[in-house]
């Protein structure tokens, strides 16, 4: 589904951020990302959803290039992705529905999209979408008065919409409380099976990443030091990922 | 640490202003006391006003609301795509945004009748170059005050729904205009009842409305028939404001209406609009030329250097320093008196009676426009900035005191009453819980009334009151573009380096 290959980010003043990163996610695959904190998870996440270039290696999204795609074609890759973030990015005084239409934006024509004239089959669609990930009764209620479980919930649907091949989840349930994270992370296996979508998971909480996922990739100083199943993570290649940059911090 | 140093240190340069420019202006309370009689008799020769005036005056108190509705919603509109040019997050040339946000704040500096004199050179005498003023004063402010709010919006979902592959347009359109459409709209409605204030003496310069009516009658001291206009312009700007307090409520989800009603409503508006814009006279291209335009370009780009270089008071340093300390202590002055009666004008801490008996005062001193302060103060002191002062010190009061009851209206009680269930007085109450949750309102509020009077001073120079005003109007009146351009260029100046001290002013508080 996704080939990552040697891929290289440096910042002007930070330095090098990712030095070379490569990895697969398989069809269908439910991914967890690994590291301490600054080891450039967030970044990697910001160059496969296309908001950030990187300076070298190549993206492959089911074998198109991604990384050197520009304008409608790059736009044309990042309409199979979806991507869910730890402060949710929703519009707070738009509705959970308008929210999750928003997703239509790109592929409508200009006029309609201004005015925001979705029309009544999309809207439909993403009233079934708000359904399947239980907010039924919430579709006009505006995002602000919704509680951060379903405000997460609101992203799922959006990122759904558009019938994405790949979810990308950077920390998912970071600014959730432990029971709500785990209801977030099982409504995204429920995805991942249902749909058949692949999911690729960056977060912090190593005992939900290893239930969930079943492949995990440990990032270290901007580079990939484990890849394999949750099952072979053993004390040593923790410390080999979280040793040394410091779990605590 | 370095705050510390430099409070005591900021407030002992603020009071050393204060002072001087008190001094500047001839600030003098003993004069008003002495020749307290001559306003005495102004304002009882007002009443009662002459009733049978009112048939002559609605029709132009229309062509006056009709001027602020149109210019208004004009400027609003236009304001939206400058303003999207003038944004941050948006893509666009640097070099283009930083040459926009330039040609608004050329824009922002000049008060509304100064636009309106301008605009009676190209479009003739009468309403419609008074609409083109109000609808410029208007862009330019809510450009400005636009931008910034899309600059502050969360930028979270905008960069989510591009990730999701749409267009920068688009995602901005969706992501960020719902969460600045209320503070948009507030803005809006907060400039049309001012716009009507604003639109009542455009008259002065020939820009149509009831100013021209209003200064003829109070040059020849028919005072009654004064009293009628000022009566009549009270009525206006009172329903303005309390229509506006309904859209407010309603933009900020404080009122709900079923989506019937709310169609109804825009559907009114619309049709308002409309009315409005369609029944304004054209503009009068008679006097137009291409010549015109040429000698006034020629003019404005040779600014007169002796003007700018002297130093007597007819120079542009002292009519500089005169504008700015007349506004300096009118509004330093306004906000003393402002504070204590927006609290007797809140319902939450006098009884509903007398907080409404203030309220009514100060709508009524706010519904006067600056000019005819100006007009009755200058029969009381004279000419000069004192009365500049004065009347930009009423005129504060009356829009500084709105602000702050909307902030005390909206403040939360709970430390108050926590006070109070300890048996502590009202007085104390209000100093000890009350005001230190309203400082920053109280602080933004001065420093945006500053920034206004600024710009109202120089409108107070056609009533004699001082100020950079009067020679820049008689500049204009007399074609002396050279003298007009180092004028506007002085203007120009000050508004730049008001916004300089007022963004710094909000930084260190
Ligand atoms: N736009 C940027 N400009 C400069 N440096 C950046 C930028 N974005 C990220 N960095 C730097 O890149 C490094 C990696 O950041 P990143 O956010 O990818 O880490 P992370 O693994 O997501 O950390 P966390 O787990 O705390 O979220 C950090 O040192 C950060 O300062
Ligand atoms: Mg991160």
């Amino acid at each position: 589904m996704l080939q990552v290959q040697h891929i290289q980010k440096s910042f002007p003043r930070t330095g090098e951020v990712l030095k070379d990163v490569s990895f697969t996610l398989k069809d269908g695959e439910f991914l967890s990302v690994i590291g301490p904190s600054g080891a450039g998870k967030t970044t990697l996440f910001r160059i496969l959803n296309g908001m950030e270039a990187c300076d070298g290696g190549t993206i492959l999204y089911a074998g198109v290039p991604f990384e050197s795609a520009r304008g409608r074609d790059k736009r044309a890759v990042q309409r199979t992705i979806g991507t869910i973030y730890q402060d949710f990015c929703l519009v707070e005084v738009s509705s959970a529905l308008k929210n999750v239409l928003n997703a239509c934006l790109p592929e409508m024509n200009t006029g309609a999209a201004l005015l925001g004239r979705f029309g009544p089959v999309r809207r439909e669609k993403a009233a079934g979408i708000l359904r399947e990930v239980g907010l039924a009764d919430k579709l006009d209620e505006p995002v602000k008065r919704l509680s951060g479980g379903q405000k997460q919930r609101v992203a799922i649907a959006r990122a759904l919409m558009r019938d994405p091949a790949v979810l990308l989840a950077d920390e998912p349930v970071a600014s959730l409380d432990p029971v709500t994270g785990r209801q977030i992370l099982e409504l995204l296996r429920q995805v991942q099976q249902s749909r058949g979508v692949s999911v690729l998971m960056n977060s912090h909480n190593l005992e939900l990443s290893l239930e969930f996922s079943d492949h995990i990739i440990g990032i270290s100083r901007g580079q990939v030091v484990f890849d394999g199943a949750p099952g072979d993570l053993t004390e040593e290649v923790l410390e080999r990922i979280y040793g040394g940059a410091g779990v605590s911090a | 640490m370095r705050r510390r140093v430099s409070r005591p240190l900021a407030a002992a340069a603020f009071a050393a202003a204060f002072l001087g420019a008190a001094c500047f202006t001839g600030c003098d309370l003993s004069v008003l006391w002495s020749r307290r009689s001559h306003l005495t008799d102004i304002v009882s020769e007002m009443i009662p006003p002459e009733w049978s005036f009112v048939g002559t005056v609605l029709p132009l108190l229309w062509t006056t609301v009709q001027m602020s509705v149109t210019g208004t919603v004009l400027g609003a509109a236009l304001a939206v795509p400058a303003a999207m040019v003038c944004a941050g997050p948006l893509p666009g040339p640097r070099a283009l945004k930083k040459l926009a946000r330039f040609g608004i704040q050329l824009l922002r500096s000049f008060p509304a009748l100064i636009l309106a004199l301008l605009a009676t050179f190209f479009l003739g005498i009468g309403a419609f170059a008074g609409t083109a003023a109000i609808t410029v004063y208007t862009f330019a402010i809510i450009t400005r005050l636009t931008y910034e709010d899309m600059e502050s919006a969360p930028l979270g979902p905008y960069t989510a729904l591009q990730a999701l592959g749409a267009g920068p347009v688009r995602a901005f359109v969706h992501s960020v205009f719902p969460e600045i459409a209320h503070a948009y709209l507030t803005n809006a409605l907060y400039l049309l009842e001012g716009n009507v204030r604003h639109s009542a003496i455009l008259g002065y310069v020939g820009a149509g409305g009831i100013g021209l009516l209003l200064n003829e009658k109070v040059s020849w001291r028919e005072y009654g028939k004064v009293g009628m206009i000022l009566i009549l312009l009270f009525l206006v700007v009172y329903g303005m404001e309390a229509l506006s307090a309904v859209l407010t409520r309603l933009v900020q989800h404080e009122l709900t209406i079923s989506p019937t009603g709310r169609r109804l409503l825009i559907g009114a508006a619309a049709g308002l609009f409309a009315f409005c814009t369609l029944t304004l006279p054209s503009p009068d291209l008679s006097r137009t030329s291409l010549r015109m335009v040429r000698v006034m370009l020629d003019g404005m780009l040779h600014p007169d250097l002796e003007l700018l270089l002297r130093l007597d008071s007819s120079g542009l340093a002292y009519l500089l320093l005169e504008t700015a300390a007349m506004a300096l202590v009118g509004t330093c002055v306004g906000v003393v008196v402002a504070v204590p009666l927006s609290f007797l004008g809140s319902g939450r801490f006098f009884p509903a009676p007398v907080a409404w008996f203030f309220r009514t005062v100060v709508a009524a001193v706010r519904s006067v426009p600056s000019l005819i302060y100006g007009l009755i103060f200058i029969r009381v002191c004279g000419p000069g900035s004192f009365t500049g002062v004065l009347t930009l010190a009423v005129c504060s009061v009356g829009l500084l005191c709105k602000r702050f009851s909307e902030a005390i209206d909206a403040l939360d009680l709970r430390s108050v009453y926590a006070l109070e269930a300890m048996g502590i007085s009202l007085p104390a109450r209000i100093l000890h819980a009350v005001f230190p949750q309203l400082v920053p309102q109280i602080t933004s509020g001065t420093l945006y009334r500053f920034d206004v009077n600024i710009r109202e001073a120089s409108v107070l120079g056609l009533a004699g009151a001082g100020g950079i005003g009067a020679p820049l109007i008689f500049a204009m009146n007399q074609y002396a573009w050279n003298e007009v351009s180092t004028l506007a260029l002085g203007m120009i100046f000050l508004a730049w380096l008001v916004d300089l001290v007022s963004s710094n002013c909000r930084k260190i508080s």
